[in-house]
């Protein structure tokens, strides 16, 4: 690939553009696996309740980042 | 509103040493610049594509009776028709608009994510093919509604399989696009551009990579289980199985319908930029417009089962889903209401992406208002599966998404390409789009009244005359299409007035500071903000 000159080459900005992809990334897998689950085992509230912990979870550690810094 | 104190030859320069000629620049550049018009370019052909199928539709439903294709391939039409205007028109041209636009309104470089960025756009390509390809295998295309409701998307044949496919690699472009797009703003913003500074296309693209990120796994998730339950015995909707179709309209409208608002919000965006700039005004409530994008954003998660009414619910299901669905009027109503004030007493002018803007708001405050009535149950009822229905998202999608894609392409080409678009011919593509859109589509209200059912290739006398209406306005409706391309091409071609780097009075984000056309390598150095 060509590389681009206007590219980031700060690293403590690569590493929170990696950061928050990493994170986004999960959010993407646990809903997908999370749809797929819940309906596998046949159980909508169990689907809602993996779905609504994980929404959670990650509201928990978002307000948590912010509040350590 | 961020203000800009820096002159534009701090930020750009036009160096292209760097990067290849011919057709490898195009396959392998990271340059937003160059994606957001590979996005543009890709949105633009399924448009046309997309548009054919729509014209052969009309073309059938001239007059009553069966004249031009077999029902079975009209079916495959509309199905077609609507995932390709979806996925592949709507949904790419935002994302171009937003490749463009974003990092040179925030000072950014480039998007985050260069290399994921072209990756991103060249999965669409494939998958493109495989949908359109899709006409060609045996068993023909997908032919159950864009929706792909089994059971007639577990029984039809392969032509699903590669719908699924396609709809499986658009939705990894459209996150890994969302995961750019929400980290570029988030991390790569210029000093001084906080996020209450952000223009406001930009906010409403960052509400929308959330939704996409939300919702297109789900997506993803349920056409997986349609697969497994076509091909490895599974049966989450085979009701043969004991498995219950109900539950794939649950799972897909929860995509479904923030999916509609993926299609707007970026809309509302360009809206945004477009009308205060030509009413030489600040944008009015900017802080009320970004909470208006989030609350209708949050509330789309809840009003799904509202394209579901007759399937059978409870009444506390149908009176919440209908409550919840008229309360996005209120937001809807609060960002409507700030467009007008914006307008008021400014010293408007009419140039062609104003007179796309005021169009939209006039068209899509109709589509909001028969979404209103959609909403209450008991009409709803009445009115499912109507051609009532198809005039309401033509209204939103048609005069609502694309007409502010319009307004924004006619607002930024001076940018984009350094020439004047040819005025003349952008307010003759504005006033016979707004004409024969009005012509195809406000019949189709009183049809469905009148209770004409939707994807049927034939239909009764009575509904004979409306019908023929339409169908001439949506050959109208295209045939000015070609309008946009004549005066894109000579924009392209340098056929025009030189563009200035502000060629409009009252534009205030940071991409008016660069030269026009926007140099390829923009911000290296970050503007600050003031």
């Amino acid at each position: 690939m060509t590389e681009s000159p206007g590219r980031v080459d700060d690293a403590r900005v690569r590493t929170a553009n990696k950061r928050t992809a990493l994170v986004l990334a999960s959010i993407a897998v646990v809903f997908f696996l999370g749809i797929v689950f819940a309906k596998f085992i046949g159980d909508g509230e169990s689907g809602m309740t993996v779905l609504g912990v994980a929404v959670l979870l990650f509201l928990g550690l978002a307000i948590g980042r912010n509040l350590r810094k | 509103m961020s203000s800009i104190p820096h002159a534009p030859a701090d930020h750009a320069h036009d160096d292209h040493a760097h990067h290849p000629s011919g057709i490898m620049r195009w396959i392998t550049t990271t340059n937003h610049k160059d994606i957001g018009t590979l996005y543009l370019l890709f949105s633009l052909t399924m448009f046309f594509v997309g548009g054919t199928l729509a014209l052969t539709i009309r073309a059938e439903l001239f007059q009553p009776g069966l004249q031009i294709v077999h029902p079975e391939f009209f079916n495959s039409l509309t199905t077609l028709h609507g995932l390709i205007m979806i996925f592949g028109a709507i949904m790419p041209a935002a994302v171009g608009f937003a490749n463009w636009q974003i990092p040179m309104m925030i000072g950014a470089p480039d998007m985050a994510f260069a290399r994921m960025n072209n990756w991103s756009f060249w999965l669409l390509p494939p998958a493109a093919i495989m949908l359109v390809g899709s006409f060609f295998v045996p068993g023909g295309a997908a032919s159950g509604g864009w929706t792909l409701y089994p059971p007639l998307s577990v029984q039809i044949g392969m032509g699903m399989d590669l719908t699924i496919f396609a709809v499986h690699i658009m939705g990894a472009s459209s996150i890994m696009g969302s995961i750019n797009i929400i980290t570029t703003i988030l991390n790569m913003r210029a000093p001084g551009m906080t996020m209450m500074k952000l223009p406001l296309f930009v906010w409403t693209w960052l509400i929308t990579a959330y939704l996409l990120i939300a919702v297109m796994p789900v997506l993803a998730g349920s056409v997986t289980m349609l697969l497994t339950d076509r091909h490895f015995g599974t049966s989450f909707f085979n009701a043969a199985g004991g498995g219950d179709p109900v539950l794939f309209q649950h799972v897909f409208w929860f995509f479904g319908h923030p999916e509609v608002y993926i299609m707007i919000l970026p809309s509302f965006g360009i809206i945004s930029e477009i009308i205060p700039t030509f009413a030489r005004k600040p944008l009015f409530g900017y802080a009320s417009m970004v909470y208006a994008v989030a609350s209708i954003a949050i509330l789309s998660f809840i009003v799904w089962a509202h394209h579901m009414f007759t399937v059978g619910m409870p009444a506390a299901g149908l009176l919440f889903f209908m409550y919840a669905t008229m309360l996005i009027a209120v937001p809807t109503g609060v960002k409507v209401f700030n467009w007008l004030a914006t307008m008021w007493r400014g010293s408007m002018t009419f140039e062609t992406p104003m007179l796309f803007a005021i169009g939209f708001l006039f068209l899509f405050t109709m589509g909001g208002f028969t979404g209103l009535v959609l909403a209450i149950t008991p009409v709803d009822v009445q009115l499912q599966d109507t051609y009532y229905v198809v005039a309401h998202f033509h209204y939103v999608l048609v005069a609502g998404s694309l007409f502010a894609f319009f307004g924004g392409a006619y607002y930024w080409l001076p940018k984009w390409t350094g020439t004047m678009y040819d005025e003349r011919l952008g307010t003759w593509h504005f006033w016979t789009s707004f004409i024969f859109f009005n012509i195809t589509f406000f019949p189709m209200h009183f049809l469905g009244l009148a209770g004409m059912p939707r994807r049927i290739p034939d239909y009764a006398q009575q509904f004979a005359d409306w019908n023929m209406v339409a169908s001439i306005g949506g050959f109208g409706f295209g045939l000015s299409q070609l309008i946009f391309v004549w005066a894109l091409i000579k924009c392209i071609r340098g056929d025009g007035a030189k563009a200035p780097a502000k060629p409009w009075e009252g534009a205030d984000t940071l991409e008016w500071t660069l030269p026009s056309p926007a140099p390829y390598h923009t911000f290296e150095t970050p503007p600050v903000v003031k």
